[in-house]
């Protein structure tokens, strides 16, 4: 492959908002959207990715380029992802999680879903309505009698941190 | 742009995303977030979405949660509360949830499968052996009974679940038959008769690889010789198991540990207890060492491992005592207050 050569392969990505990203072959194909359009001839030029923004690539890239780096050690990348979603809040792995669903990233679909998980855990219900624009549907007798049903669920819930 | 997030436009997950995402969370979350809107609630109850949560959830086993019966002090067997309760790094068992069971049955759990438990009614009827089907996280449960005519002296139970139908299967293996209860269909079947009394050593069913498996004995009694009842024929089958961890005959006893088939037995002359546990799925015979325990003195049915919390084994020894195993140091921590909890199941 060309990085055996010495001169590894580099391709251009394009943000939405127009910013133009260098990132080596190697590490861009693992996005599977990435590696289709090489396979099929058509990253010569520039590779527009219409549905991510600049600061999300930028971060994307960071990550294609960390863990890339790293050998066959399962171990060694998980606590390289943990690491690196350690300080990002929930905005953020929002749009890394439609980001990788965009670029089709298995590993970091996973890992961001995983963290979300983790931060919405202990979280009410109304935090999870705002910080995922859902709209409240229910009655206010059905939501209480949602709500009624799985009672011991709402113990033990963090206070609002978003107001 | 990031110190303006709360005045952001919120995302719009696609749904699949949204599900890649809850799949991830616990079920006391999910259950909560049913309340979100008609259309999460709509996802979260989806049999399919049920499904794939239950595989997630048994494949991360790093959660260590286990359902205790909680012990009054005083009153010993009368209490009717389990506990959710969660092993700590700090040798602590830290308690999530208190849940009452139902009433009229004892809290001796016959056997349990994916956080279900089969319990059964705490006087004789003319009519047969009531049971009850309790899920103690959704507090729902099922009452059922095995027909007079069914039931013989001997019993040992099992329980298993298949997803695939979302069925609870029941299995009451009686001194020379078997039967066996499909919660779906609400009826029993009985099974034909074994040749012999079925001589499995007494014990529930562990419910790993979707089937339930026993040990039972050989008839000369030097070989133990691993059983499954396989809910999609209701038989029972014999897996392959030459293996020499099955070949002499000392104190073995069989549990699920963290999702996989785990055997261990009693060394006497050296003092050790060795854990084997087993390759995933029914076809996967192979099995591998998992840990060797040193310095035990004394072993019984009481002895069971529980869990790992980095690289030390938690274990259960007599009574309400729980002890952390160190395998370089071969010494055991014990942890603080347990005296509340009993019988450990792992969830």
């Amino acid at each position: 492959m060309a990085a055996e050569t010495g001169t590894p392969t580099t391709l251009t990505l394009k943000s939405n908002d127009d910013e133009l990203f260098s990132v080596a072959e190697s590490a861009a194909i693992l996005s599977v959207t990435i590696r289709n359009m090489v396979e099929d001839g058509c990253a010569g030029g520039v590779i527009p990715l219409d549905n991510v923004d600049g600061k999300t690539l930028a971060s994307v890239i960071t990550y294609m380029n960390g863990i890339s780096a790293i050998p066959a050690d399962e171990e060694k990348k998980k606590s390289y992802r943990d690491k690196f979603l350690s300080d990002k809040d929930f905005e953020t792995l929002a749009d890394m999680v439609l980001a990788a669903n965009y670029l089709n990233m298995s590993c970091l679909m996973d890992a961001v879903s995983a963290k979300i998980a983790q931060v919405m855990e202990k979280k009410s219900v109304g935090w999870v309505r705002r910080k995922f624009g859902i709209e409240n549907d229910y009655t206010p007798e059905e939501e209480a009698a949602v709500k009624e049903e799985h009672k011991w669920t709402f113990e033990g819930v963090e206070t609002d941190d978003d107001n | 742009m990031a110190a303006n997030h709360s005045e952001q436009v919120p995302p719009f997950l696609p749904l699949h995303v949204i599900e890649t995402i809850l799949i991830n969370l616990p079920a006391k979350s999910l259950l909560r977030f049913k309340a979100v809107s008609k259309s999460w609630n709509t996802t979260i109850s989806d049999p399919v979405f049920v499904q794939n949560h239950l595989h997630q959830s048994k494949t991360s086993n790093s959660r260590n949660l286990f359902l205790c019966r909680s012990i009054l002090i005083f009153s010993c067997y009368d209490s009717k509360k389990f506990s959710l309760a969660r092993v700590d790094q700090d040798r602590r068992l830290r308690t999530l949830q208190v849940v009452e069971s139902p009433r009229g049955f004892y809290t001796l759990v016959l056997c349990y499968c994916d956080g279900v438990l089969l319990l059964t009614s705490a006087e004789d009827r003319r009519s047969g052996v009531e049971f009850v089907l309790w899920n103690p996280s959704t507090q729902t449960q099922t009452i059922f009974r095995l027909p007079f005519e069914l039931s013989t002296d001997f019993k040992c139970y099992g329980l298993c679940h298949d997803p695939g139908i979302g069925d609870f299967k029941v299995v009451v293996i009686c001194s020379n038959h078997y039967a066996v209860y499909s919660c779906k269909n609400k009826a029993w079947t009985r099974k034909k008769e074994f040749g012999d009394t079925f001589r499995v050593a007494y014990h529930p069913g562990v419910f790993v690889d979707g089937v339930v498996y026993w040990l039972m004995m050989e008839k000369d009694e030097r070989r133990y010789k691993l059983t499954y009842f396989d809910p999609r024929d209701d038989e029972f089958k014999m897996p392959n198991d030459e293996h020499r961890i099955f070949e002499v005959q000392r104190p073995t006893y069989m549990i699920d540990f963290g999702g996989r088939l785990c055997v261990y037995y009693y060394e006497a002359r050296d003092k050790v207890v060795h854990i084997w546990i087993k390759e995933k799925g029914v076809d996967n015979n192979s099995w591998k060492e998992l840990i060797t325990i040193e310095n035990v003195e004394r072993f019984a049915s009481y002895f069971v491992p529980m869990c790992f919390v980095e690289n030390k084994i938690v274990v259960r020894l007599r009574g309400t005592t729980v002890v952390l195993y160190n395998p370089s140091e071969k010494t055991f921590e014990e942890f603080e207050d347990t005296t509340h909890y009993f019988d450990f199941l792992s969830v």
